[in-house]
């Protein structure tokens, strides 16, 4: 006992992946990192999964086309609405959450974007129940001034996050 | 008694008091109870018009409601489907309350020819769920029978007329037609159920209550499974597009997508959506196994323009003579369900009827709407809780709202001389979908009602405000500038779509009742009328 050092502190107590509307915020990353969660991947509408691609130029082809195609091609956001694409969309979420191997979601709204209080709201029933994977759903404002309500709300996302390693670990 | 009054109490009962409060008064706001706003006894009209209520209207409908439900699915999946799902039980039974507060106040050739729409309605919204009732796996056992593998189920602001080419042989039922749509109208209490269920998951409460209340009917898991496929649509906006999403994770069943785009006036836009059309008949086929009919097709297409070109006919009659038999209304509701839905025989019928009508209106020269004070057109999305608030505004003020925008939004009729020419029109139907065009179509299409205004020879506008609809909030000021630059009379009707618990009825007739008297310095009608709880009515 006397030579046993204490173990390490961890730097953050879970991984996250960050999925969501539109947001060029960095203050709402630190604000969740700040909570014990380290932001493994941030899957925004052009967050860095979707906008730090390679857009390929075919031989010939305009620029601006290969652009408007990669656009088409690339992004997530959830005004597409093929079948396929509506189901692949909550698939890659999941993908990131196992590549980045993050303990949960957040699942992060802008106020009035239609399209991800929907795809919010899905997203937070369908990660948990065909992936299992905890998920922490928020609505907030475009600019991060609720910050009080949403440390209360990751603080306990992460506890709950780390009760449920205890209780895996436990089995 | 003195002579007088026996003359005119006599006069009373075969015609029925007259309009005005100068004239005597028939006071219609008497006849309710306070905030259920049932009749304390019925409204009497004068002889003729009382017996023909009774019996063509009254009567008649209840027994045809009957008589549909037996001849179209039968009794036992009717009292199946009535039992399962809460929106036929509650809204069933009120429908004639619905054809009361549409006619009220009504008399003569008008509450005729504006009732036999009303009756056309009730028709198809009868056929439509009985076909969901009869396909239905959840009411019979999750057996699919042979009318679930011969139904397409499709978003309710998908144009029926896509799959004409299947008539006859595939029965297309809108899912969210008559569970939301049309009982919103009948009984405005069942949907706030659905809106609320929808935000109980997490849904913040702005987005379109319409989309939310489509989405609160699967949450609630209130919707016949009747049909293996599904075809969806992003009209008219972003919610509508989400809650596709949320469709197929309920449905869990093959779906095909059918966008509309929004530049609806660039011609390479119309080939992309005649191309969408061509694969959702694709789609069709694979799921079904039916080939593609052009012959049928054809057939339907020159069925709907007939009905479109009597309704030009009464567009002509409405824009420039005051004997056009129909209300404000009945013009709304048939035209948008009619449109929206596609040929059915019972759209002919009635414009039979109603040609009959109107056209005995046009030679006699009857003045439908004798107390029009003002020929008004509402323009933009209606709320759905109070449809019937131009009936009111009649009553009341002697505002005849004589065109509507939903009314308009189909303006034209479909070639049918070759495959390309038919299907490039319908690219253009399908385009210019209820809401879209002339609501969240841009700003040249959304001024389209100067145009109409001036067509219809209005003095009024009635402008709806759909507060939660992102599109016309956007064009809100420019409108209200417009009508200052253009000294134009406009008075704003803010709602909600089918949430009445935001604004009320009783809020919408004072803000009526306030441009009347402060603007208009005008004296109502019907002073019984300005002011009543109906808090608590269907």
């Amino acid at each position: 006992m006397k030579t046993r050092k204490p173990d390490r502190k961890k730097e953050f107590r879970c991984r996250v992946v960050l999925a969501g509307s539109e947001n060029d915020d960095p203050e709402f990353t630190k604000l969740i990192e700040s909570c014990g969660a380290r932001v493994v991947c941030d899957r925004y509408c052009y967050g860095s999964m979707e906008s730090r691609q390679i857009i390929h130029i075919p031989e010939g082809e305009d620029p601006l086309l290969a652009i408007a195609r990669h656009y088409l091609e690339t992004s997530n956001c959830p005004r597409f609405m093929p079948q396929d694409e509506m189901r692949a969309r909550k698939r890659r979420i999941a993908e990131l959450a196992k590549e980045y191997k993050a303990d949960g979601v957040i699942i992060a709204s802008n106020k009035f974007c239609e399209y991800w209080s929907y795809e919010r709201v899905i997203d937070t029933v369908i990660l948990r129940r065909d992936f299992g994977l905890p998920v922490c759903s928020i609505e907030k404002e475009y600019i991060n001034s609720a910050s009080g309500q949403l440390r209360t709300r990751f603080q306990a996302f992460v506890e709950s996050v780390e009760i449920k390693q205890i209780q895996e670990e436990g089995k | 008694m003195a002579k007088k009054d026996i003359k005119k109490a006599l006069r009373d009962f075969w015609y029925g008091k007259p309009h005005s409060a100068e004239e005597g008064g028939r006071r219609l706001g008497d006849l309710h109870e306070e905030k259920t706003h049932l009749y304390k006894h019925r409204e009497w009209r004068g002889v003729k018009d009382t017996l023909y209520y009774f019996y063509m209207i009254w009567l008649y409908n209840y027994i045809f409601m009957v008589k549909d439900v037996m001849v179209m699915g039968g009794p036992l999946n009717f009292a199946k489907g009535v039992w399962r799902y809460r929106w036929v039980g509650q809204t069933y039974l009120p429908v004639l309350h619905w054809f009361d507060r549409g006619l009220e106040g009504m008399r003569g050739e008008a509450m005729k020819a504006s009732a036999w729409h009303y009756r056309a309605m009730v028709s198809t919204t009868i056929r439509q769920f009985q076909r969901m009732f009869a396909a239905d796996t959840r009411l019979h056992g999750g057996k699919q029978n042979e009318l679930y593998k011969h139904t397409i189920a499709h978003n309710e602001t998908v144009w029926g007329g896509v799959f004409y080419p299947w008539d006859g042989e595939i029965t297309n039922v809108p899912l969210e037609m008559i569970p939301y749509f049309v009982t919103c109208h009948v009984n405005s209490h069942t949907v706030l159920n659905y809106i609320d269920a929808v935000q109980s998951i997490g849904l913040p409460g702005d987005p379109c209550p319409m989309c939310q209340a489509e989405a609160g009917i699967f949450v609630l898991d209130d919707v016949p499974d009747y049909a293996p496929a599904v075809v969806t649509c992003n009209e008219a906006c972003d919610a509508s597009v989400s809650t596709s999403t949320l469709q197929d994770w309920f449905f869990d069943k093959p779906l095909f997508s059918l966008p509309m785009p929004m530049q609806f006036d660039d011609p390479l836009v119309k080939k992309y959506c005649a191309r969408e059309i061509e694969e959702l008949w694709k789609f069709v086929e694979q799921q079904y196994g039916i080939p593609f009919s052009w012959d049928k097709l054809v057939r339907k297409l020159e069925q709907q323009n007939e009905l479109q070109r009597f309704e030009w006919e009464k567009w002509e009659v409405d824009a420039k003579t005051s004997y056009y038999p129909i209300n404000g209304v009945a013009q709304a509701l048939y035209r948008i369900y009619q449109t929206q839905y596609g040929d059915w025989e019972i759209w002919h019928v009635t414009d039979r009827k109603v040609r009959r009508i109107m056209e005995k209106c046009v030679s006699k020269k009857i003045n439908t709407f004798p107390q029009t004070r003002h020929r008004v057109i509402a323009w933009s999305c209606a709320p759905l809780y109070y449809s019937n608030w131009c009936t009111w505004a009649y009553n009341c003020w002697g505002l005849n709202v004589v065109i509507n925008m939903d009314s308009l939004m189909f303006d034209m009729e479909i070639r049918t001389d070759s495959y390309e020419h038919a299907l490039e029109d319908m690219a253009q139907y399908h385009l210019w979908a209820p809401m879209r065009r002339m609501a969240v179509g841009g700003m040249k299409h959304m001024f389209e009602l100067w145009e109409y205004m001036e067509k219809f020879n209005c003095d009024m506008v009635a402008m709806y405000d759909q507060l939660q609809c992102k599109g016309v909030q956007g064009l809100h000021g420019l409108f209200e500038d417009e009508f200052r630059d253009r000294n134009i009379k406009a008075f704003w009707i803010p709602h909600a779509l089918p949430d009445s618990r935001t604004v009320s009825r009783a809020e919408i007739r004072s803000l009526i009742n306030d441009y009347m008297t402060t603007v208009m310095h005008e004296e109502p009608l019907d002073p019984s009328l300005l002011d009543f709880d109906d808090s608590m009515t269907w």
